[in-house]
């Protein structure tokens, strides 16, 4: 009798994989979309590839003798993972009105916001994913793979403040208004295109521009 | 006799590693993070208008069957955003004609100005009942790449987008002394 009943436990374990389990149709999740209206200029475009590493040991930590002592346990843990990412910088027209530019008759002057920064795709290499394992460390799981890309994520934001990115934009923004002012019947000479320099300087500032990221990307 | 001062000192060594560790010891991972600085693989100047931005969040999943006992199933959800405008790149010459107070504008046809629209960086893994490789990663991320740019090309989000392009140059123009705007 006690037989029976191990196998039927084991019965029910095998069907509970057959037919207790939802279909991933029904797991479907809702698909999130959300539309918004932009008035933007993109102006420069950076192609930038990143090696994120991470490596970890594990290490007991307690109490002996009323001191916090850290035992290390022997063997490691590493991880590289390649991720390439798309980052472009923009000229926001969304607040963009009559204050912005000043005509004296045949002289335009356009004043435009600082330009800004966003990350439009990132992709992760995942075959060149390498990992280094010692033999009684278990490999790296989805969620810190997720974590670790999440931080590289912010580095690669953080890393631009030392880029041109800015002064690119500013002369790409120049470049691309030029031609349609131009075409609006003023000429090349007349026309004056100037930023907000306030913010243009601040924009160098890793914190501004985490800040400034953030709030259009996330 | 050395060998069994060596199992012995073992043993002790253990010993105290357990009664250390159920005393309230704790398992802490130590990180260390070697930081290669972001390479800079290509810089392009463009000059693309965005008129739309959809943010989209895509669910894609996969069964890959397996003889025993049960399928492999994956699920991952992805975030992307599609930015729909013109590229002034397809524009043609003389897109802009004007005439006394009045201009003339040929917009190039809306399209979404990313070749690609995830943010690998915030995917996450829903479900996971097998061994995930990069080739399953790789498939389920061109899936949701299609699956996103196919609904935020609707034809409500493309004249949306249209509109919003007219809108913003009639504007435009118009401060700079246009009375009337026209587009082909």
């Amino acid at each position: 009798m006690k037989r029976y009943g191990w196998l039927a436990i084991l019965l029910a374990f095998l069907m509970e994989g057959c037919f207790l389990s939802k279909s991933p149709e029904e797991k479907r999740a809702d698909v999130v979309m959300s539309i918004a209206k932009s008035a933007r200029l993109y102006t420069v475009q950076y192609n930038v590839h990143k090696v994120l590493t991470y490596q970890d040991f594990s290490a007991i930590e307690t109490n002996f003798l009323f001191e916090k002592i850290s035992i290390p346990i022997p063997g490691e843990r590493k991880i590289v993972l390649p991720m390439d990412a798309v980052l472009k910088a923009y000229i926001d027209f969304s607040s963009f009105s009559d204050e912005n530019v000043s005509v004296m008759g045949d002289h335009i002057t356009i004043t435009l916001p600082a330009p800004k920064i966003e990350m439009t795709s990132a992709k992760v290499d995942y075959t060149g994913e390498k990992q280094f394992l010692s033999w009684n460390r278990f490999s790296f799981t989805e969620e810190e793979r997720e974590s670790l890309l999440k931080k590289g994520r912010e580095k690669v934001l953080a890393d631009m403040k030392g880029s041109d990115i800015i002064e690119r934009s500013q002369l790409g923004a120049y470049n691309a208004l030029v031609p349609l002012v131009e075409a609006a019947g003023f000429r090349r000479e007349n026309i004056v295109i100037r930023f907000d320099q306030e913010m243009v300087d601040k924009s160098h500032d890793e914190q501004f521009l985490l800040k400034m990221i953030e709030r259009d990307t996330l | 006799m050395i060998k069994k001062i060596v199992i012995l000192l073992l043993l002790v060594a253990v010993g105290a590693f357990a009664f250390l560790y159920f005393r309230g010891g704790k398992d802490m991972r130590q990180k260390t993070q070697v930081d290669i600085p972001t390479e800079i693989s290509s810089i392009k100047e463009i000059a693309e208008w965005e008129f739309l931005t959809v943010e989209m969040e895509e669910f894609e999943d996969t069964v890959i069957p397996r003889k025993i006992i049960s399928d492999d199933q994956f699920a991952r959800i992805y975030k992307g955003t599609a930015r729909l405008g013109v590229d002034m790149k397809d524009a043609a010459e003389n897109w802009v004609v004007t005439s006394h107070d009045t201009v003339r504008i040929t917009l190039p046809a809306i399209r979404i100005l990313d070749e690609d629209i995830i943010d690998d960086t915030q995917t996450r893994t829903f479900y996971e009942n097998g061994k995930i490789t990069p080739a399953i990663k790789n498939a389920l991320y061109e899936r949701a790449k299609q699956d996103m740019r196919r609904r935020a090309m609707s034809k409500e989000n493309i004249t949306a987008a249209r509109e919003n392009a007219q809108a913003q140059f009639t504007y435009m123009f118009r401060s700079m002394g246009f009375k009337m705007v026209h587009f082909n």
